[in-house]
């Protein structure tokens, strides 16, 4: 009997719960009647709005929904949404609800969602061999270019030049939403592209720009993306500064025009400012894609006669620059419609500036020590025109591109030197060069050719004018005479053809031949000019050269590339065939001839997903411009008179490096360790005499030798939840040089231990970015006569929120120099700004006082082979200044 | 007046959709984390995907197919574009809902076909719970469900009343915004919502439509017989597909999104 009550009752209690859930019915129309199918029909709690029940329209508009008991005492709202209607809400009674009387009708909206961006939680993660850093995660409102976030990516490493570095190693590419619109001139897009702009910064790890060699040459460099958001294309952004103050009138300006978009890229930039800012190097090449070995090596020592500068190391421009500097360059992509690339750069410098300060120069040698002493004013002018144009036509299976470049520059530098006499300098230095390289590569099934070809012609006319120097009769059988001028007229043609032949064995190994031919024909004059007030002096023979060079350069190399998932090596063998050959005004030729064979070694394994390790051995020759070997003498600066009675100048290099890297993305935490070694011999060695105060400076046949260690370990670690990274570095250098003076070599050992420190954190929205470096320099002969010194550097930056428009910056710099024997001479720089956000206009209004010193000279030493330099520099006085900068976006 | 009327006809004819589901749909970027080794968690597997949704159809995929699908759909109106584009590497399925039909078709591209799987959608038994947050600028709302072998946790937003989510989740009151299963093996999540006005949802043109067990028995007839399945007899021989030494280097997959069948 029992049994049978049982479902009775069951049934009872389920018809009890069935009467008081409650259900509701109903339809959901719009205003034409149509039924709405699939509106979010919810009963939400009130006031809290929590979700308890919901449910769908059907395909005829109806919903029914059941509202359980428990809400018997709780007021409900009704609510329905649909994509593109306005929102529907009812509060309900429970009490009072009816089963299906909801009649529902919805107003079409016209309301678009608005775009919803939401920052990815995870900082940097890596997607096969790209690593991606999520630039909101590590941005803030005080930031302003993508300069500003890139120093602060755990893994990446910017240099005070701007040199971006990967895993030790700098970067081979940069890219702007996968375009490379600067050639290598990186610094344009670091200080100028907007940090708000830039989604993502991606590196491309083991990048090959050009695609016909993907699967023929690996790189064990790597590239930087920058991913720009949507928001930032199609229109054009950039930022316009107006900085006025005193000393009257301070001026700082800036007009930065950018456009980026999926078929073409424009930046456009133009500064002028008289504050110290040296602005024109963002225009420094930072790596070059067509660069010649000839033509660069040929330009880089083509600028023979200097005037010394007083340097200040470690030091910003603006702290001592005084100067008036105009720089405007303009840069631009475009994407054709069969996706090859036309892109250009103009750049153009007018910088006017001065540096005042005493060098003091000490040359160590076994038994005596020189001490040069000047007190120096320097005033440089310069005018530098520089632009490329490029069409590249880069495919899987064709690759071509032609590269034109022009490089205008001279160069006017007065150095007045007041103490221990008054002597004055003037230096001309002309630079005129045009260039053009073809590059031609093609596959055919497993064959890869490829064929360069280049030609170029450089003019470097210069003189060196020494006024009121005490040369006594070096010169001139007279004494002394009032002024004393170097001209030297040098011009240089260049032809380079390369061809290369690469083999695919197998999916992983190539095999590749390389041959090259390079000719150079090179006319150097020089001649040596005296003169007192009102006549001339003759001037003795041996100081004139009149000479022509030939130099044909035969290249030869084989090499292998094996390329596994994990591992890639490389192996070449160069064979080096050169033939100089020289008349001389008396058509006296001279023949020279060298061969020499290199090897090239690389390698680099990825252990697992953290470590790596890569390796680089080169064996390798270079033989210098032919103009460096004079058979007569060249007055090189004031004090240097020197020449060489060998046609060539050579020099032979073994570099190896090794690089052991860790990275845990979990941790967002990287380990680099790199050790380096180079050794190498160049002849002539030199023999430093000194007579009166010219050092003269005579051939003795032989070899110099030098060496240079270095370890470098680097510990990197960022953390989200503080926004903090934390950087260590320890750096040991030691370069080890052979010295020569009376014919007895004295081997010479610097060493540089460096411990540095960076903090970048956020605490309660207050901003800290320091750094701390200390160096210790220890110098010794062989002979155990040892001198040492010490620097600490700190720089410290504290940006600390007002209120959401108002933030206060300081920067200090607290810099000491220890020499032996000397008190500590201790620097504190500091610079302070109000900065005031307007941004209903996107107007940032800056107050700063910068140039607060407690000296007023800032004291850098260094120390190379046996020679120390200390440079005493002034600094720039105080300014004030008021700027305003405007942000398009 | 005759060159308004033209235009104007111009005008109407461009605005008139021509085929695909109903306008005013809502795009959304999603960043998808799987740890496919489960002895492995450090192993992130990571790609970007995209939801189109409206009221009554979805489709979900990879990011870069959507782009490489732009770029196609641009060289078919440009023909003098010659140049090669690269197939994006990652996730080529393609998930398409139909809440009208409750049907969801598995769109897969098989050796140069697309086959189609047509299956009833499967709804998940949400747990609403009460707690919110703001994410962006978008307040979400807590549930909790079980699908294929794991317990997920999302946040769904009711400002935005579409049923879909990321993948195969879906039928909260609002988009799902984020989904994490309880081990912290899966995860989606939002990083970007716009409303596109212009995108339609089309489903792929598809060769033909199959069962899933159709489709394994084909995967599992070209491992086996390689030549036969792709209708070409080599030599006479059997064409043997080799496991290389590389692919020891990939990362195995013993921790799949879909544990259980339902």
């Amino acid at each position: 009997m029992k049994i049978f009550c049982l479902p009775f009752i069951i049934s009872l209690f389920c018809f009890k719960n069935s009467n008081c859930q409650k259900t509701i019915e109903g339809s959901v129309k719009d205003s034409l009647k149509k039924n709405i199918v699939n509106a979010a029909v919810t009963i939400k709690l009130y006031p809290s709005k929590s979700i308890i029940a919901y449910t769908y329209t059907n395909e005829y508009g109806l919903f029914k929904i059941k509202i359980s008991e428990k809400y018997a005492n709780s007021n409900l709202i009704l609510s329905v949404n649909s994509l593109n209607f306005e929102p529907f809400e009812e509060v309900l009674e429970y009490n009072k609800i009816k089963a299906s009387d909801y009649y529902i009708i919805l107003k079409a909206s016209n309301n678009r969602l608005s775009e919803v961006i939401v920052q990815s939680k995870v900082p940097v993660y890596a997607n096969k061999d790209t690593l991606n850093y999520n630039v909101d995660k590590f941005s803030n409102k005080y930031d302003r270019t993508i300069g500003d976030i890139l120093k602060k990516l755990p893994g990446i490493e910017v240099t005070p030049d701007g040199t971006i570095k990967y895993e030790g190693k700098p970067i081979n590419k940069f890219y702007i939403d996968g375009k490379d619109l600067l050639s290598g001139r990186y610094n344009i897009a670091t200080s100028n592209v907007p940090s708000d702009a830039v989604e993502k910064v991606q590196v491309l790890e083991k990048h090959q720009p050009i695609k016909i060699l993907d699967s023929f040459a690996t790189s064990n460099r790597a590239a930087i993306n920058l991913v720009l958001k949507e928001k930032a294309k199609k229109k054009r952004i950039g930022k316009a500064k107006i900085g006025l103050g005193y000393p009257l009138v301070s001026t700082d300006m800036e007009s930065v025009p950018l456009f980026f978009s999926n078929s073409h890229q424009t930046i456009g930039t133009i500064k002028y400012n008289n504050i110290g800012k040296n602005y024109a190097n963002e225009f420094n090449q930072l790596y070059t894609d067509n660069s010649n070995i000839l033509i660069s090596t040929y330009s880089a020592y083509g600028e023979i006669v200097n005037i010394n500068k007083p340097q200040a190391q470690g030091l910003d421009f603006d702290k001592f620059y005084i100067n008036k500097q105009l720089s405007t360059s303009i840069n631009q992509i475009r994407i054709t419609k069969k996706n090859n690339e036309l892109k250009y750069f103009i750049d153009y410098v007018d910088d006017i500036n001065k540096i005042k300060g005493n060098t003091t120069t000490k040359m160590y040698f076994i038994n005596d020590t020189f001490n040069i002493s000047e007190e120096n004013n320097l005033r440089d002018s310069k005018k530098i025109l520089n632009g490329n144009i490029q069409y590249q036509v880069n495919k899987q299976k064709l690759n071509f591109s032609n590269n034109f470049n022009f490089r205008l520059k001279q160069l006017n530098s007065n150095s007045y030197i007041t103490s221990p006499r008054e002597i004055d300098l003037f230096l001309t230095f002309k630079h005129f060069e045009v260039s053009n390289i073809a590059n031609f590569l093609f596959r055919k099934g497993k064959q890869l050719f490829t064929s360069n070809f280049l030609f170029g012609i450089t003019s470097q006319p210069q003189s060196l004018l020494v006024k009121n120097f005490l040369y006594d009769t070096i010169f001139t059988s007279k004494s002394n005479p009032a002024s004393v001028t170097q001209d030297i007229f040098l011009k240089s043609f260049f032809v380079d053809i390369n061809s290369s032949w690469t083999i695919k064995l197998t999916n992983s190994i190539n095999l590749f031949n390389n041959l090259n031919f390079g000719h150079v024909k090179s006319s150097f004059q020089s001649g040596i000019y005296a003169k007192s007030q009102d006549s001339s002096f003759v001037v003795k023979q041996g100081f004139s050269n009149n000479f022509t060079f030939n130099t044909l350069i035969l290249n030869k190399k084989t090499g292998i590339n094996i390329n596994f998932k994990k591992t890639d090596f490389s192996l070449s063998f160069p064979i080096n065939l050169t033939n100089i050959h020289s008349n001389n005004e008396k058509k006296i030729s001279v023949n020279y001839n060298n061969s020499f064979i290199g090897l090239v070694a690389t390698m680099s394994h990825k252990l697992n997903n953290k470590w790596k390790f890569s390796t680089y051995y080169g064996k390798s020759f270079i033989v210098m411009p032919s103009f460096l070997a004079t058979n007569n003498y060249i007055l090189y600066n004031h004090r240097v008179l020197q020449n060489h009675n060998s046609l060539t100048r050579f020099a032979q290099n073994i570099n190896t490096e090794f690089f052991l890297n860790y990275r845990n993305l979990s941790k967002n935490l990287f380990l680099n360790l790199s050790l380096r070694y180079s050794e190498g011999n160049n002849n002539p060695i030199n023999n430093n005499r000194f007579i009166n105060t010219i050092n003269i400076i005579t051939y003795i046949p032989g070899l110099i030798n030098r060496s240079t260690k270095s370890i470098i370990v680097t510990s990197n670690r960022y953390i989200p939840k503080i926004k903090s990274s934390i950087t260590f570095q320890t750096t040991y250098l030691q370069n080890i040089s052979d010295n020569y003076n009376n014919y007895t070599t004295t081997k010479f050992y610097n060493h540089q231990y460096q411990i540095g420190l960076k903090l970048n954190s956020t605490i309660h929205k207050i901003i800290f970015e320091n750094e701390l470096k200390y160096n210790y320099y220890k110098n010794r002969s062989q002979n155990n006569n040892s001198t040492s010194f010490k620097t600490i550097e700190f720089f410290n930056t504290i940006k600390v929120p007002v209120n959401s428009n108002l933030f206060i910056t300081t920067n200090s710099i607290y810099n000491a120099l220890k020499q032996q024997n000397s008190p500590f001479v201790k620097v504190l720089f500091t610079d302070f700004f109000v900065t005031y956000s307007i941004y209903k206009w996107k107007t940032d209004l800056e107050f700063g006082v910068q140039n607060a010193f407690n000296q007023k000279y800032f004291t850098a030493a260094t120390f190379f082979g046996n020679t120390k330099t200390v440079n005493e520099i002034e600094l720039r006085p105080l300014q004030a200044l008021i700027k305003a900068t405007f942000f398009f976006r | 007046m005759k060159i308004l009327l033209i235009f104007n006809i111009c005008i109407f004819l461009y605005v008139i959709p021509t085929k695909g589901y109903s306008q005013n749909a809502i795009v959304v970027k999603y960043d998808f984390y799987h740890v496919r080794d489960s002895l492995q968690p450090q192993k992130i597997y990571y790609e970007e995907m995209m939801l189109v949704a409206n009221a009554t159809n979805s489709l979900y995929k990879s990011y870069a197919l959507f782009a490489f699908d732009s770029v196609m759909k641009r060289k078919q109106l440009n023909k003098n574009e010659t140049n090669v584009v690269n197939i994006p590497k990652g996730t080529t399925e393609q998930i398409f809902t139909n809440f009208s039909n409750n049907e969801i078709i598995y769109i897969k591209p098989w050796l140069g076909d697309t086959f189609g799987i047509r299956l009833p959608l499967k709804e998940i038994e949400w747990q609403l719970i009460d707690s919110s947050k703001k994410i962006g600028n978008l307040i979400c709302y807590k549930a909790i469900g079980m699908f294929k072998g794991r317990k997920y946790t999302c946040w769904y937003c009711p400002e935005i009343p579409v049923k879909s989510g990321p993948w195969k989740l879906m039928g909260l009151p609002g988009l799902i915004v984020n989904a994490t299963d309880e081990k912290g093996h899966v995860s989606f999540r939002l990083t970007s919502l716009w409303q596109n006005n212009t995108e339609k949802i089309y489903i792929p043109n598809i060769t033909s439509y199959i069962t899933e067990t159709k489709f394994e028995e084909m995967k599992e007839a070209l491992l086996a017989n390689p030549g036969a399945a792709l209708g070409t007899d080599v030599g006479g021989g059997k064409l043997n597909f080799q496991k290389s030494g590389n692919s020891k280097a990939k990362t195995k997959v013993n921790n799949p999104l879909e544990l259980t069948e339902f």
